[in-house]
């Protein structure tokens, strides 16, 4: 005989079950903007159900006790995730290499008067006025100046990229250690969620903060992910844990004593991590390849310009040079630091430049002329290319490089948020649904707290009101 | 597919992101007037407009050189027609004295006296000096290219040549050196100054043919001069169609076609303008609204 009281006891597991269903609509609804959030779905069960004991048959079965909260579930899909971290790696990669270039273009601001360009051209331009007028002083002058601003320009640049790559460097650096931060978070994650999980419950917002957690290592640097029978996700970088369940393994930025190239190392015994893609790897090959690269290509420019110029301006006599020999100046000199200027005593004196062939002969200009013909000289690329062809094709390598990343990196961001997007339609918190849900579970806590006054009037009848026959 | 809340607005953000920056290109174009902004806008562009720059750069150069040249060869073509009108009068004194044997001694002291005046005024246009420099004295510029006195002249210049860059690779020498042009000139003059001195008919016969000779000379290095000049200004027409196309193609290049870019950019606008309208809706009410 199923008790009476077992009748209340159903209907306060109804009421209790439908509480805790609003409570997670609550719980979707205040959480609708927090980011990885994954909404969450109550999942309704009938509790054991109750065989009547009878003594003959026909039996009539089960009788049912009620509903209980079976679990809470996070709706989720695991591969959207790895989809998304997979695009989110090239974006990344791209992301990195796109604003390193952002500022290359800005290093080389060209076509613009105040380009190398414009500063190289101003200087053949001064040696032909030169020509012309080998023995006025104001236009040597005027060569000096030339010069000193085309020294300037390509010293300017020539610093700028280093000091952009000492910035790609730090940036590395802070990036190396948010994933030791993002390693050592998962692994103390881990921890709680096999605890949860072995205590039998759904750490739903544990495991939704760290997959934000993994999406943004992801980002940083791809990384193989499996997940253990007991809840925990490893995190593998070709085959070497930097999680594995609670357990985190650092890594650290290392630098080549003598290639100066940077990498990623363990901490612990400094082999090398090969990390996937990512920011990372993109800041590491801009590091290594490419501003290098950029900075040797403008250093063979450089070279070039101040051996060629100095080999003929070597062979010239200046206006008070007497014979039979030439002097043998210098035009240009490579300071210590890379930098380069005009030789000092030619800004003192601009009667020094060598613009003549012959002594004591200001009229001639044929050493100012073998110089402003080095133009069209094709001194450089093994005697391929001019000077400025040269300088023309390392910028244009730069723009198409630069083009490229920003379209790759455009193309990584749509396909990510396209992604996401799928994503969001899967987890995200419609309030729609949370609003019906909450009409839907609290009509049931109604209807239940209506049948439990129906079993309260049925004792009530029957405590109170049966037994008072001759009363 | 399940839309949940954010996802319209979201939609709405990034497509509107993206419309901006568009707008924010077409607009830096357009107020710059400049198609290309940043090296990647076209790098194959930016690659050709240095190449077009310099090219430029080195247009108006050979043109500054050329102007330069003219003025050398206008002063020198000046300074040999004077010398050139000097010569002829002093054949013409010449002949009047030789022919004339009953020419009375101040008709003669006359013709010694305005056959010196020549000289001297002859032996001052050799030492013509163009904006401190020596046009007649080869690559030493800034030295007296005639020295001693007009009667016994010295050369000191150089016969080395002065040498412009009128265009890629065409070199041309636009100086004289007085040793050849002028000297026998010069020669020639004190010749017949002394011939008609020494009152010798023979000798001012003499004369006569060297001043006739130095005065071919002189044409010859004359007509030397007016073909260069001819040259220059072959040369300028060139530089100056050359640079005019030059200027043409980096426009085409580097220039914003302004109906064009205003017309992306009223679409643009109109773009963006829908999707803020757009975007105002996208916040749609939920069923919480409507609840009581």
């Amino acid at each position: 005989m199923f008790p009476t009281v077992g009748r209340l006891e159903t209907l306060l597991r109804a009421l209790q079950t439908q509480q805790r269903a609003i409570d997670v609509a609550n719980h979707n609804i205040a959480n609708q903007l927090t980011p990885g959030y994954s909404r969450q779905v109550a999942m309704l069960g009938t509790t054991p159900p109750y065989t009547l004991p009878t003594l003959s048959a026909p039996k009539v079965g089960q009788l049912g006790t009620g509903v209980t909260v079976m679990s809470i579930q996070r709706i989720r899909e695991g591969f959207l995730d790895v989809q998304y971290r997979t695009q989110a790696e090239q974006l990344g990669n791209a992301t990195a290499q796109a604003e390193v270039y952002r500022f290359l273009e800005t290093i080389f601001n060209e076509p613009d008067p105040s380009g190398v360009a414009a500063a190289l051209d101003g200087f053949w331009h001064a040696w032909q006025e030169v020509v012309s007028r080998p023995e006025d002083v104001p236009t040597r002058t005027a060569l000096v100046e030339s010069s000193q601003t085309l020294a300037n320009r390509i010293n300017g640049v020539r610093n700028q990229v280093a000091q952009q790559r000492d910035i790609t460097a730090q940036k590395i650096a802070v990036e190396v250690e948010r994933i030791n931060q993002i390693g050592h978070r998962i692994a103390s994650l881990n921890a709680q969620i096999s605890g949860v999980l072995g205590a039998g419950q759904q750490p739903n917002d544990l495991m939704d903060a760290r997959d934000l957690l993994l999406d943004e290592l992801s980002q940083f640097a791809g990384a193989t992910t499996v997940v253990t029978p007991d809840g925990a996700i490893n995190v593998y970088y070709h085959g070497r844990a930097l999680v594995d369940r609670s357990r985190f393994e650092a890594i650290r930025l290392s630098q080549d004593a003598v290639t100066g190239e940077l990498g990623v190392v363990w901490s612990s015994d400094g082999t090398a991590v090969k990390l996937g893609t990512g920011s990372v790897s993109g800041y590491l090959e801009m590091y290594n390849v490419i501003l290098p690269r950029i900075t040797a290509d403008v250093e063979a420019f450089r070279d070039t310009l101040v051996n060629e110029v100095n080999a003929i301006h070597q062979t010239g006599y200046g206006l008070t040079d007497p014979g039979p020999t030439p002097p043998g100046r210098d035009f240009f000199e490579v300071l210590a630091n890379g930098d380069i200027r005009v030789i000092p005593a030619l800004i003192d004196d601009p009667s020094l430049i060598a613009t003549s062939a012959l002594p004591d002969t200001p009229g001639n200009s044929d050493v100012a002329l073998a110089i402003a013909n080095l133009r069209e000289a094709l001194t450089m690329d093994s005697g391929t290319t001019t000077i400025n062809g040269f300088y023309r094709a390392l910028v244009a390598r730069i723009g198409s490089e630069a083009q490229r990343v920003e379209s790759a990196k455009e193309n990584s961001t749509t396909l990510a948020q396209s992604i996401d997007r799928q994503r969001m339609a899967v987890s995200g918190v419609s309030l729609d649904e949370e609003a019906v849900n909450l009409i839907k579970y609290q009509h049931a806590y109604q209807a239940a707290a209506r049948a439990m006054t129906v079993v309260d009037e049925m004792l009530d009848q029957l405590i109170n009101r049966t037994g008072l026959v001759g009363r | 597919m399940r839309i949940t809340t954010h996802m319209m607005t979201n939609t709405v953000l990034r497509n509107l992101q993206r419309n901006l920056r568009r707008l924010e290109h077409v607009n830096d174009q357009v107020s710059s007037a400049q198609r290309i902004r940043n090296l990647s806008d076209d790098p194959v562009g930016v690659s050709t407009i240095l190449q077009l720059d310099s090219q430029k750069a080195q247009i108006l150069q050979h043109v500054r050189n050329i102007e330069d040249a003219q003025n050398w060869l206008d002063a020198t073509d000046h300074a040999m027609s004077t010398i050139s009108e000097a010569l002829q009068r002093a054949q013409e004194l010449t002949i009047a004295a030789a022919n004339d044997g009953t020419l009375a001694p101040e008709n003669r002291q006359g013709i010694i006296a305005e056959l010196t005046q020549i000289l001297h005024a002859v032996f001052g246009t050799a030492n013509y000096n163009l904006h401190g420099r020596y046009i007649f004295g080869g690559q030493k510029t800034t030295t007296r290219p005639f020295g001693g006195t007009p009667e016994a002249p010295v050369y000191q210049g150089d016969s080395g040549q002065l040498m412009r860059v009128i265009d890629v690779g065409v070199n041309v020498a636009i100086n004289t050196p007085g040793d050849t042009a002028l000297m026998p000139s010069l020669q020639a003059l004190n010749q017949a100054l002394q011939a008609v001195s020494a009152h010798d008919p023979a000798a001012m016969r003499d004369a006569i043919d060297a001043l006739k000779d130095a005065h071919t000379t002189l044409l010859i290095a004359q007509s030397r001069v007016g073909g260069i000049a001819n040259q220059l200004e072959a040369s300028k027409a060139r530089q100056e169609s050359l640079s005019v196309s030059a200027s043409k193609l980096r426009s085409d290049l580097m220039d914003v076609d302004m109906a064009e870019a205003l017309i992306e950019y009223g679409t643009l606008e109109a773009t963006t303008r829908a999707a803020l309208s757009a975007g105002a809706r996208a916040i749609q009410p939920t069923l919480f609204d409507y609840l009581a």
